[in-house]
């Protein structure tokens, strides 16, 4: 229930993330050029990003309820770790909704476009800083940071989590108390009072490795999906034929993929840099989503630390440090557990790759349009234009997009496993005590998946009809 | 200040704001998902295509004011899982049934809202008019289900029971049922007594007709709907005497048993329904001649739309210093609230500020887009 309201959430708002960069460019093209396609094809893109934003806000209303109500225990680290970047995120979060509508709401109705233009570069910063400080939140899960060594406490391979910013004895009693009482504990406002102050410094959460690499590394998947999915809608117009309107539509896929191809370079760039994070503080999943199980592997040596001769800590070198924890039964199930994962794991992370290297081919390809060699080349191993081959691959693009940021994120959530907080706090100790009915799972996932499906319909049937058309037909209906 | 600590003060003026904006425009959504489909119905029954338009021409509040109303309702549940992080736990966990049921309301009405704007004369007027009858249903489960929360930390019944697992028991609340009457005709009564006035005013003293069959049609629904809130309303204030006495005393100044009286704050409810009923009746009569006054319309806007924020700051407030209330005294907020970062009172000056600013623009903008949106440039180019 929580994975698919995450991922129909994550749909929409990849779409919402990603699409204001290629709105914005679009219309500063526009008003650059003079080239009404380019406004047209803007406004068009914004409609989708408005719907998506619209079904992005309700999936997450879903996301929400499901965090406070069914993960209950989680207030725990949103009265803590978390509360710094949700207040900001209400902030952000809020621009984005005023300055949406004003987008939406003040096209062609100011005199000066770059004025317009603007608008829409505030609305960016509010829905890239809002979903910057969620994945703070989420990231703050994967690596606690300013936890200090108290995770190495637990997981005696892992390096100290940042600056020690907390207050220890506190989280060690918590850490004893849950499995005890599940989130129950919370339900006693004495005993969390005198725990005292969890947190001395609650800006720490935000100096995160993991969530700065994370937001870069998201943000540009979102911009991959978002183009590659724009280009994919524009294609099927312009192969079905739209009384004329084909140059706008080639127009827009090629500019859309362009946008989407340039993303993708930067994605893999970001993607090393995540990696290399989860090396070092998340060892084992590390491990687990390479398929490897430690000593030499000369790519991912060479790759990792420039030393294809690098021998690498495996599970039997951790195993033996277990003993060294103050719970070494959660060391060796986080080792174990790792072990178990490791297919699937790896099946994703390898998916995500194979999905990045494809989409690099391609963007290698899109250069075809503007050289004649790569035209040549193209031409050469698939028998068609450059202009041609962008169309018929937007799909698959916009597939692999697609497969990739649903495989990364997958290999980020499930990698964490068996922990909640990473080293602190496991999903069993922060669910509700209340019994969740298979008959609630599944009224949940049924609004879940019409809510998709109503989303998609709407995605592709707005933009791809003008507005004037759309009320042209109802005039008709009307009769 | 007045024995709060930073963090109670600055999530007893945070929830508060966020509720007091949060509540009002939800009113409205409620009022309106209810009152348009129903009005689309009489068009249909009466093949009156005058009163579609009028369904149509009201939509577009709805999706304003529910577009406010969602924004400050994500802020109170950041507001309460961060200041309030027990009391959230707590209430998520005893009142997990009535949550769920709010839930669902949400969860039916959004998609509905959106489905029942799109497809308007484009689908069957019967699955049309199904659509509206669900977006109408989930509008009146999310009161039925949040109510439940505001009864509860007025009366905690069942908390004991609701801990081991029976999360039935609360339903057993006496202050429930009627609440919940109380909100749905409420908001019932607002929505149409304000859209009423809003025509009025729109009409300009026009003499060709235009504005009156709005207003007149409103007016209709307004006024019964004021009878039944002002009855429930008198019954749920005399059942706060039995059930959350300390509230009670809170509102009508008893100095006894409340540490804060409320009483000048709380007259302003009796007398803002007597002006809208008046001016409300007023209106009626002129339009029943053919005429609609703008002053009148003006203080029935008024009046209608403030009675909501009015009678929940007095309700809510009227806890304090208390979160819960527990017959003639109460769990002060001091308990519930974020021991677990340091927040100094400068930090918590500062953030109510931004909130009150914030909020202010947010309104201006909002207020901006209305403007925009129903000028005539906006019409054609959307």
């Amino acid at each position: 229930m929580t994975i698919i309201g995450i991922y129909v959430h994550g749909f929409f708002l990849s779409l919402a993330v990603g699409l204001p960069y290629v709105v914005l460019p679009a219309e500063a093209l526009g008003i650059i050029r003079k080239d009404k396609q380019y406004t047209e094809a803007a406004r068009r893109i914004s409609v989708v990003w408005a719907i998506s934003f619209g079904f992005g806000a309700v999936t997450g209303t879903l996301v929400e309820f499901g965090l406070v109500q069914v993960w209950s225990g989680v207030t725990l680290a949103i009265g803590s770790f978390f509360f710094i970047p949700l207040v900001f995120e209400l902030f952000a979060f809020l621009t984005e909704v005023v300055f949406l509508a004003l987008y939406l709401y003040t096209w062609s109705r100011m005199k000066n476009p770059w004025l317009h233009w603007l608008l829409g570069v505030i609305l960016l910063i509010g829905s890239s800083s809002s979903a910057a400080l969620i994945l703070t939140a989420n990231s703050w899960m994967q690596t606690p940071w300013g936890t200090g060594s108290l995770v190495q406490a637990i997981l005696p391979w892992s390096p100290a989590i940042g600056p020690s910013a907390v207050n220890s004895t506190a989280l060690v009693t918590i850490y004893n108390t849950l499995p005890k009482t599940g989130s129950l504990v919370m339900a006693s406002p004495s005993i969390i009072s005198s725990l005292g102050y969890l947190l001395y410094d609650p800006y720490v959460v935000l100096f995160n490795p993991n969530a700065i690499v994370t937001t870069a590394h998201t943000i540009l998947t979102t911009i991959v999906i978002a183009a590659f999915e724009t280009a994919a809608i524009f294609s099927y117009s312009y192969l079905k034929g739209n009384g004329g309107k084909e140059p706008f539509f080639l127009k827009t896929v090629k500019f859309s993929y362009g946008v989407g191809c340039l993303a993708t370079i930067l994605t893999i760039v970001t993607g090393d840099q995540m990696a290399r994070v989860v090396e070092n503080y998340q060892y084992l999943k590390f491990l687990s989503m390479e398929g490897f199980r430690g000593g030499t592997d000369p790519i991912i040596g060479l790759i990792s630390k420039f030393n294809p001769n690098f021998v690498f800590p495996s599970f039997g070198d951790l195993a033996a440090t277990a003993t060294k924890s103050i719970d070494p039964a959660s060391a060796s199930l986080t080792i174990n557990r790792a072990q178990q994962i490791m297919p699937v794991l790896s099946t994703l992370y390898y998916s995500m790759i194979i999905s990045g290297v494809v989409l690099l081919i391609l963007s290698v390809a899109y250069l075809g349009l503007f050289s004649r060699r790569m035209d040549a080349l193209v031409r050469t191993v698939i028998r068609l234009s450059t202009e041609r081959f962008v169309v018929y691959s937007s799909f698959a693009a916009a597939l692999f997009g697609i497969v990739a940021g649903s495989a990364g994120w997958a290999v980020r959530e499930l990698g964490r496993q068996p922990w909640t907080i990473y080293g602190l706090v496991r999903p069993e100790q922060v669910i509700t005590p209340n019994p969740i009915t298979p008959l609630f799972s599944y009224f949940i996932i049924l609004v879940e998946a019409m809510t998709f499906t109503c989303g998609v319909i709407a995605l592709y049937f707005i933009p791809t009809k003008s507005l004037m058309e759309i009320a042209k037909q109802v005039e008709v209906v009307r009769g | 200040m007045l024995g709060f600590t930073p963090v109670s003060w600055m999530g007893f003026l945070l929830l508060g704001i966020a509720t007091l904006v949060h509540i009002t425009f939800v009113n409205l959504v409620l009022g309106f998902s209810v009152i348009i489909p129903f009005t689309e119905y009489l068009s249909y029954r009466n093949n009156d295509q005058k009163l579609m338009g009028v369904a149509k021409r009201t939509f577009k509040y709805l999706i304003l004011t529910d577009l406010v109303a969602g924004v400050w309702g994500t802020w109170i549940t950041i507001v309460l899982a961060g200041l309030w992080p027990t009391l959230t736990y707590i209430a998520t966990t005893v009142l997990f049934v009535p949550i769920t049921i709010a839930l669902v309301g949400i969860l039916i009405a959004i998609p509905s809202i959106a489905i029942y704007w799109y497809t308007w004369d484009k689908i069957s007027r019967r699955v049309h008019l199904f659509v509206g009858c669900l977006m109408a249903f989930g509008a009146l489960l999310v009161p039925t289900g949040f109510r439940m929360i505001f009864a509860f930390v007025d009366d905690p019944v069942g908390l004991n029971e609701a801990l081991k697992g029976n999360l039935y028991v609360i339903f057993t609340n006496p202050i429930y049922p009627t609440l919940v009457v109380w909100s749905w005709f409420g908001s019932l009564t607002m929505s149409a007594l304000v859209a009423a006035g809003i025509y009025a005013w729109m009409s300009n003293g026009s003499v060709s007709g235009e504005g009156l069959k709005e207003t007149s049609y409103f007016l209709k629904l307004g006024i019964p709907f004021l009878i039944i809130t002002t009855t429930t309303g008198t019954y749920f204030f005399f059942l706060l005497q039995s059930a959350s006495p300390y509230i009670f005393a809170s509102i009508t100044g008893n100095a006894a048993v409340a540490q804060f009286n409320f009483l000048p704050i709380f007259l302003l409810y009796p007398i803002l329904l007597m002006v809208a009923g008046v001016s409300a009746v007023g209106l009626f009569m002129l339009a029943r001649q053919g005429k609609l006054s703008r002053p009148l319309s003006v203080v029935l806007v008024i009046a209608s739309f403030l009675t909501v924020p009015i009678v929940e700051a007095v309700n809510d407030a009227s806890r304090a210093p208390y979160m819960v209330i527990t017959g003639d005294t109460g769990i002060p907020a001091n308990a519930f609230a974020n021991s677990m970062i340091p927040i100094s009172w400068s930090i918590a000056e500062l953030a109510v500020t931004i909130a009150v600013v914030v909020m202010a623009t947010f309104l201006l903008g909002i207020y901006f887009i209305y403007r925009v949106k129903t000028s005539p440039i906006a019409e054609e180019s959307l």
